[in-house]
């Protein structure tokens, strides 16, 4: 205890005692924030990775589902399961404007919205509208803006007066101009575009009317608002959709599909490639009898894990008059996607723990310092009864005080600038004009952030060990200080 | 003196080196001190009086020799028991007083004392080295300096923080090593009285050391040291051999 009354005594109004109190809570707040932040948007990714894969898929590789309905209710008692839904997936050639490849998804709407996210997904004509006018509007002036920059880094080569100086000069008065157009346009379009993004939810009666009403014969598909961009499609407009199944890979299988609306999740990928439409006209389509697979919705997804070999054991019996069923849990279903994220996020943790181990170093150097400084004091304490462990911890619990105070102060600042992040990114936005996250980069109305016990632990404790493990050499030296040289000077 | 000594030396050396030079400091030191005794170690500078002090008093080992504390043999015990000792059977008073700096007289005075509590009973035991130190601080006449930091005492004031800092553990030997070598005449002079007071007081044991003839009527007992050896021996005035 008396190793504490001194170290105290000595951390006790130094200047270096605050400096590296300053360095450990620099490092622990940059950790705790980062953490954070990664953590919130971890999480939202994985959201919205459930948001359109289902908790557990159930498949069959070659659309050999007969009877859906008895599969269904097997799944359905499984205890845990909350919803199941029906679909038929197949791989498909987007032929319009261009062609690319996407996947076709047939499904029962009604179902398929109590399994995933497809009524906040889902858009009404009027809301793709807005979004595909103002991201394209966006688009162009980025487009003119690049321009812009190009232009007068050019005009630098070229002569005053000469005849192409002139005509990047109009050129460039001509680009301004659009540009301000293009941005009052963008201004204007803004207010819808933020309405659609902050839609209702699709009711049941509109995600069937979505679906199944509509003029004549022809099948129709739902398209992600980012194909429908490129395509420069509107509602009401007919594609091409061209397949052929695993089964039967030389029939290929046309047909036209008239475009019964978009939808928009936030992943590039999945808003581009991913159409959607009823299950049976889907299985036409691509020329099967039976159902590709099942979507199946748990209470909580945390039991992913656990649920898959419920569902696998009750879904044996059916396993024998069709083919083998894969069961396969979302984070299966992405899991190299997922473990680049994990892998980000401790990367970035583990780059920025440097912070921590330079902090470190200034505890070393300030108990050095120390030790150097109060030599005689080494003398004095050993001569009064100390020993050399007493005096090894004095200085040890100097330092440990030093990381300690640092960690506190740190976790609080950096919980405090958490909870507080998007208080501090609106007040850039005002001071600076630009937003530090902006919402249609992100997709997010707010930066995400997740505080998690376990992750701060990780945060505080290694800095705690580092520091002591770095407070060891000076304090055993200190308590290596033989009392008779210590003393011997005034 | 039919009593056990307090305080044996048999032998005692010490030696320095200087690559494979030996600088031998004590060359054999037989010595012993009684419960209240006030023994006068004088000798010219370099003498190793200081070296001698340092061994009797466990802060330095003796190259060669055996230490005994009330007939017990100490010359090889661990060094955490050898602090252990020094906390609580020792006091020293140094030439330069070696107060600690950062701490108030009163602190300082505590600080043997406190060095015995663990964290059970801390603030119990606080309370009592603070009333102690008090105490001892008014004895040794600096009342109205407690809170005082060394840097802000006189040379007179600081070694009298030490001597009170020495005595609260009410040690069984007290060592003073030059107490007063760093003073002028006068304040040397209240510093010597205050001790006399002390050792009527506590019926302290006293080691000193010091090179200064002036000071050799302060003991009961001076032994003369020349050279890293004892040289004479006189016992109030007369001398024996
Ligand atoms: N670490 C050391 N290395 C070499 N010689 C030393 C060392 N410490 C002390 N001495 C020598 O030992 C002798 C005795 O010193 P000391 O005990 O301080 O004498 P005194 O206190 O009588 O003046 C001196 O000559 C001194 O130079
Ligand atoms: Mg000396």
């Amino acid at each position: 205890m008396w190793r504490l009354f001194v170290a105290l005594r000595y951390l006790k109004r130094r200047l270096t005692t605050y400096i590296a109190t300053a360095g450990v809570t620099i490092g622990v707040m940059v950790l705790v924030i980062v953490v954070s932040v990664m953590g919130g948007f971890q999480r939202e990714f994985h959201e919205k990775l459930r948001g359109i894969n289902a908790h557990i898929t159930v498949e069959s590789y070659d659309f050999s589902i007969q009877d859906a309905e008895t599969l269904m209710n097997a799944i359905r008692r499984v205890k845990g399961v909350a919803a199941v839904a029906p679909f038929v997936q197949n791989i498909v050639l987007v032929k319009g404007m261009y062609v690319d490849f996407g996947f076709i998804k047939g499904i029962e709407p009604d179902m398929e919205a109590e399994v995933g996210k497809l009524r906040q997904y889902l858009l009404r004509s009027e809301e793709a509208l807005a979004v595909v006018e103002y991201e394209n509007t966006r688009d162009h002036l980025k487009a003119y803006e690049y321009g812009i920059a190009q232009i007068k880094r050019e005009m630098e080569a070229f002569e005053e007066g000469s005849a192409r100086r002139r005509f990047a000069e109009f050129a460039l008065i001509r680009f301004k101009s659009q540009y301000e157009e293009l941005s009052r346009k963008l201004e204007r379009l803004k207010e819808p575009y933020q309405k659609a993004l902050n839609r209702a939810p699709f009711s049941d009666e509109e995600i069937i009317r979505l679906f199944c009403f509509r003029k004549g014969e022809t099948p129709g598909v739902v398209v992600g608002i980012e194909l429908m961009k490129h395509y420069n499609l509107r509602v009401g407009d007919e594609i091409l959709l061209m397949t052929a199944t695993r089964m039967n890979l030389e029939k290929i299988q046309q047909e036209k599909f008239v475009v019964l609306g978009a939808f928009k999740t936030g992943v590039f990928d999945t808003d581009f490639r991913y159409l959607y439409g009823l299950v049976d006209e889907v299985k036409k389509f691509i020329g099967v009898e039976g159902i590709g697979g099942i979507s199946v919705k748990l209470e909580d997804f945390k039991d992913a894990e656990r649920l898959k070999d419920a569902i696998q054991v009750a879904i044996e019996p059916f396993e024998k008059e069709s083919s083998r069923l894969s069961v396969k849990t979302w984070m299966e279903l992405n899991r190299t996607l997922l473990q680049a994220v994990q892998m980000e996020k401790w990367l970035l943790s583990f780059i920025i723990f440097f912070i921590v181990v330079v902090a470190g170093f200034g505890i070393v150097s300030i108990l050095t310092m120390m030790v150097a400084e109060k030599t005689r004091d080494i003398g004095i304490l050993k001569s009064l009864g100390g020993t050399t462990k007493g005096v090894m911890g004095v200085f040890l619990i100097a330092g440990t005080f030093i990381a300690a105070a640092g960690s506190a102060l740190g976790l609080s600042l950096g919980l405090t600038f958490v909870y507080r992040i998007n208080e501090v990114a609106a007040f850039i936005e005002k001071l600076t004009g630009y937003h530090p996250f902006p919402r249609d980069v992100y997709y997010l109305d707010k930066i995400p952030t997740e505080v998690d016990a376990l992750e701060l632990a990780y945060v505080v404790v290694p800095t705690l060990l580092l520091s002591f493990v770095f407070a060891l050499y000076p304090a055993i030296r200190a308590s290596r200080l033989h009392p008779v040289e210590a003393l011997r000077y005034e | 003196m039919s009593e056990k000594p307090i305080l044996r030396a048999v032998g005692v050396k010490k030696s320095y080196y200087a690559g494979k030079r030996e600088l031998p400091v004590l060359r054999g030191i037989d010595f012993s001190m009684h419960k209240g005794e006030c023994v006068l170690m004088y000798g010219p500078s370099g003498a190793g009086k200081s070296t001698l002090l340092h061994i009797l008093g466990l802060i330095d080992v003796p190259t060669e020799g055996t230490l005994y504390l009330e007939e017990e043999n100490i010359t090889a015990i661990p060094a955490n028991r050898r602090a252990q000792l020094r906390n609580e059977k020792f006091g020293f008073v140094f030439q330069f007083y070696h107060l600690l700096p950062d701490f108030s007289a009163l602190e300082n005075v505590m600080l043997p004392l406190l060095m015995r509590n663990g964290l059970l009973g801390w603030f119990r035991g606080k309370k009592k080295a603070k009333k102690r130190a008090e105490e001892l601080l008014e004895i040794v006449g600096l009342k109205d300096r407690i809170h005082h930091k060394p840097s802000e005492l006189s040379g007179g004031e600081r070694q009298r923080v030490a001597i009170a800092r020495a005595l609260i553990t009410e040690p069984q030997v007290l060592f003073l090593d030059e107490p007063t070598g760093n003073l002028d005449t006068k304040t040397a002079d209240s510093i010597l009285t205050l001790l006399k007071e002390m050792k009527n007081r506590f019926s302290q044991t006293f080691l000193m050391a010091t090179h200064n003839k002036a000071l050799v009527s302060f003991g009961t007992r001076v032994i003369n040291i020349v050279d890293g050896k004892i040289v004479g021996e006189e016992s109030d005035g007369a001398p024996k051999s």
